[in-house]
């Protein structure tokens, strides 16, 4: 086992960890805090596998971008986040940490700047596609599939629209249409604002008894 | 087209103009269905005329195009055996019709387009000589009777409408496998060069036992018989009269047809097999007829005692039986078609048929009472009627065959004669008691119209069945040859095939 | 690298009209807003044009990764008729409830470009991406019915079940790429008979890949989001699911599995054949227990795709195979083009009995044949035909199955085929039940009258007429099928 084989292992399990918190957390912040952990990960992955390119895309759409997204959301639409104090009161031990990393990442920076005085630094060579190679690839023989994929994304952000939009009247009407209940479906009762409690029942009691 | 498609073409045109026609008065219904099957029948006698009796294979070819990329071809032709069939068929139907004059009201113009489009699916049964378009008409057949028992029949109806289309279905798919067996040996559908393959032992076997199951499960056979007591019990009574007088004759066709001269080793080897289950078919149909309360239900059971007397005729293999078993097809549906028919007119007067209800009504109809007779002794093959001339050339040609078989069958028509005198007797004797035997009328002229052709042909082919053996004979002889068995001529091909 | 737009011109043309249709939703209002569905009709009907212009032709374009050829034109046409009869089913039923009509439309046609890109894709990655094209708009499209709790339930389990099936068949993608070094489908076969096939780790992947289709095509064991994701569905969606998307999985399977994975075949297709017994079998069984119309249809929709996967369970790997394959892939070319025009024509009846009642017990079909003699003449058209019977459409595609089978005959393939049948009679019990309750039944008192509309009662009574006019001559469709094989030699 190299220490390449070593690293690659800490990165992935670094990353299933922070994805199953993030399914398992409680509070909406810290599962999008998770699920940026995990992207970070995956990204992790990709350097490990010399695949620079593919991790710095990683680092900026889906890190950058998506994750930061999902935080403005949470905190633009006021969502229920679970306990409103996020503050854990670790104020103190923040500081020590973040300073820390400070000096750590500072005297790393200068030596590499100034000169090897921590030990030696060997530059390997990055093998692989070159970011031209990826760019050919991907809008010249692969364009199609690009295409119908940016047709893909429009489609999904017009459903994510629908699904999410709220409009009285709209989409309303039919709801009570499939009110059939054999007793072979998941009962509705007591469940929100939109179950089937303030619909009228179509289906009279004798269908009711029984079921598969 | 030729005179067999339009044939067929002539009751699907009606139902056609049933179906698409706007506004139709009951009389205009009957009148549509009466000409169509009229018309019908007038074009089967036509056949008749262009049919040459000297040559034994299928005449009057018509072929068309069908599924190019299959080979398979909508190809018609007739011999001796299919246009006896055909025009049993196309007699029957008319006399249905008519006989369903007052007894169907409901949806009407339903019931008489379903019966013209299961006039000409038979009628394509007995008529295609291409594998393909036979099982599509042999399934066919399965779904206007389906909608006829299930719509118009008794009370347990769907029921019965259910069980008999999934036994025949079951049945007709299995067929279907082997056909497409047979393709892929062949390369085409056409019967003729199915008929030409070379099969080995094996193949034989397993492809026989295909098709005789599916045909065995229409004829009825025993054990594969018990949806026919609720299917003819539950259908009307036009039904219960197609039913036996057609539909089961599609069974006992197939076997002729295609399962003896495809497959003749495995004919001859499992000949005796088929033997002992039609003689336990005569014999359990007898039995169970004779223990009946409900006079349908004993007429049904009837029916599987008869129609094994038929696969018998057939399986003796052995040119007196198996001509007269062919007969004997026509005369089962002439005389238990004809049973139904009264029993039909008997239960829309008493709106019962349990024997019991019933007493000394020769008495009060006597009309009705000696057609009954007529029509029981031309059943239970009384010399002189045309069940006679049937039966009796069957068990002589078992007898010659195979001495147990023969011996037992004779005492199933014994037994025959047993059941339906006791129930002539303990309908139309004793004395006439209750307000509702004393009450019952005698048949109308419209009924005894119906009635008087079936009486007519049943006495005339008792008298003179020689036509009618012409008609058969060189048909039958031909598959003979081809099983090996023949005795009257052998032919060239015959000299390869061993002899049974 | 030029492109040959012709080639391409009907996914263009689809995708131009689903545009247009988004932009004619945003300038619309009101009722005026349903004209949309004239206009989608009309892109359709353009890109039929384009289709049937490409019938005949061999066009490579894009490398080799897109290919148009009589199986794909075949196809497409299959996916844009099925289009066509869904627009028509669509319309009153999206128009009076008053649903989000444009973006409906919208994500109906973006779904159509991902099936018709289907059958022309040589390339992992593009039959991936359409596989998702299909797939995300549908997701969607489930769950329309926002107030409904079952339409919610119908799209979060498709979308989850769905996920899982696609992160399955991408993980086995990779992974082929991974042994092979490509992503063409001719190249992963050549890869694949050069190298050592027997690698477990490939098998795996292999099997990961069909997996993921299996999702896609409601295979037992990976059935059970469909009877939910049809029932909860709105009617017409239901009915796209359960025809188109099912198609859609069935191209990619094809192309996988028959060109890609062929020299795999002795190892696939054993599994494949014992999946199709299984999802026959099942879906039968349940069938019969169902008292709701649709979920009735969706379960026996559940074993249609078993019988459409028998033919996989023939298929045979080397060159003297090359009869069988063929004969499979146009079997379950010909059972796609009538189970897409008996499945849709059922649906359609459905709706117009549903839509406005909201009854689809199936005892509230009692006695149709009074109410609406001709719906009840059309549904019992399709049921019959669904099971099989002459001369109905459905015997032709049954008999294709096994005709494919006695191409050459293996112990297998006779298993195969009695499962077939038995299963086609099974079938039958309940699809007569249905047809019983239509003609032998009363009706219960107080149903209002049935008003399917002009559109509703068109598709339904063209379809019913297809379904018995194909299946007197089965050779319409035949004469088409027969000649679709050159896939199979890939």
């Amino acid at each position: 086992m190299t220490g390449h084989d070593v690293v690659f292992v800490l990165v992935g399990l670094l990353t299933a960890a922070a994805a199953i918190l993030t399914v398992t957390s409680k509070n909406l912040v810290h599962a999008a805090l998770f699920l940026a952990t995990t992207l970070a990960g995956i990204a992790g992955v990709f350097l490990v596998l010399a695949a620079d390119f593919l991790a710095l895309v990683q680092l900026v759409v889906y890190v950058g971008a998506v994750a930061v997204l999902f935080l403005f959301g949470l905190m633009l639409t006021r969502a229920p986040i679970g306990r409103e104090a996020l503050d854990n009161q670790n104020r103190g031990l923040a500081i020590g940490v973040s300073g820390g990393l400070f000096v750590v990442l500072s005297a790393l920076i200068v030596d590499a700047v100034v000169g090897g005085s921590l030990g030696d630094t060997t530059v390997a060579e990055v093998t692989g596609p070159g970011i031209e190679d990826i760019g050919m690839a991907i809008f010249a023989e692969w364009v199609l599939p690009f295409e119908v994929l940016s047709m893909l994304l429009l489609a999904a952000l017009i459903g994510a629209i629908v699904l999410a939009r709220r409009e009285p009247g709209d989409s309303g009407e039919e709801a009570m249409a499939t009110r059939i209940d054999f007793g072979d479906a998941p009962p509705t009762e007591g469940t929100d604002s939109l179950s089937s409690g303030s619909l009228p029942e179509l289906t009279s009691g004798e269908r009711r008894e029984g079921g598969p | 087209m030729g005179w067999i498609s339009i044939t067929i073409a002539l009751p699907l045109v009606g139902a056609l103009v049933l179906a698409v026609a706007p506004e139709l008065s009951a009389r205009g219904v009957r009148a549509v269905g009466m000409g169509a099957t009229v018309l019908t029948l007038l074009t089967s006698v036509a056949l008749l005329t262009q049919f040459d009796l000297s040559e034994p294979g299928l005449q009057l070819l018509e072929r068309f195009t069908w599924i190019p990329a299959i080979g398979a071809d909508v190809a018609l032709a007739v011999d001796g055996v299919s246009l006896l069939l055909i025009l049993l068929t196309t007699l029957l139907t008319p006399l249905i019709l008519f006989a369903s004059w007052s007894s169907v009201t409901d949806r009407l113009r339903g019931y008489v387009a379903a019966f013209l489009v299961l006039e000409a699916a038979v009628i394509g049964v007995f008529a295609s000589v291409d594998l393909l378009l036979f099982y599509v008409f042999f399934e066919f057949t399965l779904i206007p009777m389906y909608l006829i028992i299930g719509i118009w029949g008794g009370t347990l109806r769907r029921y019965a409408a259910v069980k008999f289309f999934l036994y025949t279905l079951l049945g007709g798919l299995l067929m279907l496998v082997a056909i497409l067996y047979l393709f892929g040996q062949a390369g085409t559908f056409d019967y003729e060069a199915v008929r030409a393959l070379e099969l080995t032992i094996t193949e034989q076997r397993w492809l026989f036992v295909a098709f005789a199951l599916a045909f065995a499960v229409k004829v009825p056979l025993f054990p594969v018989h018990t949806w026919l007591p609720d299917a003819h019990t539950e259908a009307p009574t036009g039904g219960s009269v197609f039913l036996a007088g057609v539909l089961l004759k599609m069974g006992t066709f197939g076997l002729l047809r295609y399962a003896l001269p495809i497959f003749p080793d495995a004919t001859v080897e499992f000949a005796p097999w088929l033997l002992a289950i039609s003689v336990v078919g005569i014999l359990y149909g007898a039995v169970v007829a004779l223990m009946q309360a409900d006079i349908k239900r004993l007429i049904a059971y009837s029916s599987v005692s008869h129609m094994g007397f038929v696969v018998l005729g057939t399986f003796a293999l052995n040119a007196t039986a198996t001509s007269a078993s062919v007969i004997q097809m026509v005369n089962h549906g002439l005389s238990t078609g004809a049973l139904f028919l009264l029993i039909g007119f008997l239960y829309e007067r008493r709106h019962t048929r349990q024997i019991a209800a019933f007493g000394g009504l020769a008495k009060q109809v006597p009309v009705m009472a000696g057609l009954w007779l007529v029509v029981s002794m031309s059943s239970l093959a009384l010399p002189g009627l045309n069940g006679f001339v049937g039966e009796f050339p069957i068990l002589l040609g078992t007898f010659q065959e195979n001495r147990t078989a023969g011996v037992l069958a004779a005492f199933g028509a014994v037994l025959a004669a047993v059941y339906l005198l006791w129930a002539y007797q303990r309908i139309f004797h004793g004395p006439l008691e209750g307000a509702d035997n004393q009450n019952t009328v005698d048949l109308k002229p419209r009924e005894i119209g119906v009635l008087t052709p079936i009486v007519v042909l049943i006495v005339a082919i008792g008298l003179y069945p020689q036509p009618m053996f012409d008609l058969v004979e060189p048909s039958v002889d031909r598959v003979l040859t081809e099983v090996g068995v023949s005795e009257l001529e052998v032919e060239p091909a015959a000299t390869t095939s061993e002899e049974g | 690298m030029p492109i040959d737009f012709i080639a391409i011109m009907p996914e263009i043309v689809l995708t131009v009209t689903a545009l247009l249709v988004l932009a004619a939703d945003l300038a619309l209002r009101g009722d005026a807003k349903q004209l949309v569905n004239p206009l989608a009709t009309f892109g359709t009907l353009i890109a039929i044009g384009f289709t049937v212009f490409l019938w005949g032709d061999e066009r490579t374009t894009f490398g080799t990764m897109f290919v148009v050829d009589a199986y794909a034109v075949v196809f497409k046409l299959v996916f844009l008729v099925a289009l066509l009869a869904i627009l028509g089913i669509s319309w009153r039923f999206f128009a009076e409830g008053r649903y989000f009509q444009g973006e409906y439309y919208f994500l109906l046609l973006t779904s159509f470009i991902g099936m018709v890109l289907m059958p022309s894709a040589r390339d992992l990655l593009l039959l991936f991406v359409a596989l998702e094209t299909v797939s995300i708009p549908a997701f969607v499209m489930a769950g329309l019915r926002k107030r409904d709790l079952y339409s919610s339930e119908a799209a979060l389990k498709f979308f989850i079940i769905g996920v899982l099936s696609v992160a399955l068949m991408l993980f086995g993608m990779s992974m082929v790429y991974g042994f092979t070094g490509t992503t063409d489908l001719v190249g992963i076969a050549e890869a694949i008979r050069a190298g050592d096939a027997d690698v477990p780790l490939l098998l795996g992947s292999v099997m990961l890949v069909i997996v993921g289709f299996g999702f896609k095509v409601s295979a037992v064991p990976f059935h059970f989001w469909a009877p939910d994701t049809y029932a909860g569905s709105p009617m017409p969606v239901a009915a796209m699911l359960a025809v188109a998307s099912k198609a859609a999985g069935f191209a990619g399977l094809i192309a996988i599995a028959f060109v890609a994975f062929e020299p795999l075949a002795e190892v696939w297709a054993p599994v494949l054949g014992v999946i199709a017994i299984l999802t026959m079998t099942l879906g039968n069984l349940i069938a019969l227990q169902q008292r709701d119309l649709i979920r009735l249809l969706a379960y026996s929709s559940v074993a249609q795709a078993g019988y459409m996967l028998v033919p996989f369970g023939l298929a045979r790997s080397g060159s003297d195979a090359i009869a069988v394959n063929d004969a499979a892939v146009q079997a379950v070319l010909f059972y796609l083009a009538a189970y897409a025009v008996m499945n849709i024509g059922a649906f359609g009846v459905a709706i117009a009995v549903n839509r406005r009642t909201g009854l689809r017990s199936i005892a509230d079909y009692a006695g149709l044949s009074a109410r609406s003699p001709l719906l009840a003449l059309a549904l019992t058209v399709f049921l019959l035909s669904l099971g099989g019977a002459p001369p109905t459409v459905g015997l032709w595609a049954k008999f294709a199955i096994l005709e494919a089978i006695t191409v050459d005959v293996t112990a297998f393939g006779v298993v195969l085929g009695s499962f077939v049948v038995i299963n086609s009679v099974i079938a039958f019990f309940y699809y007569l039940k249905v047809v019983k309750t239509l003609w032998m039944d009363e009706a219960r008192e107080g149903l209002p009258t049935l008003q399917p509309g002009f559109n509703l009662s068109a598709v339904v009574v063209v379809l019913m007429v297809g379904t018995v006019v194909l299946g007197v001559l089965p050779g319409l469709i035949t004469d088409f099928t027969s000649i679709t094989s050159v896939l199979a030699t890939g």
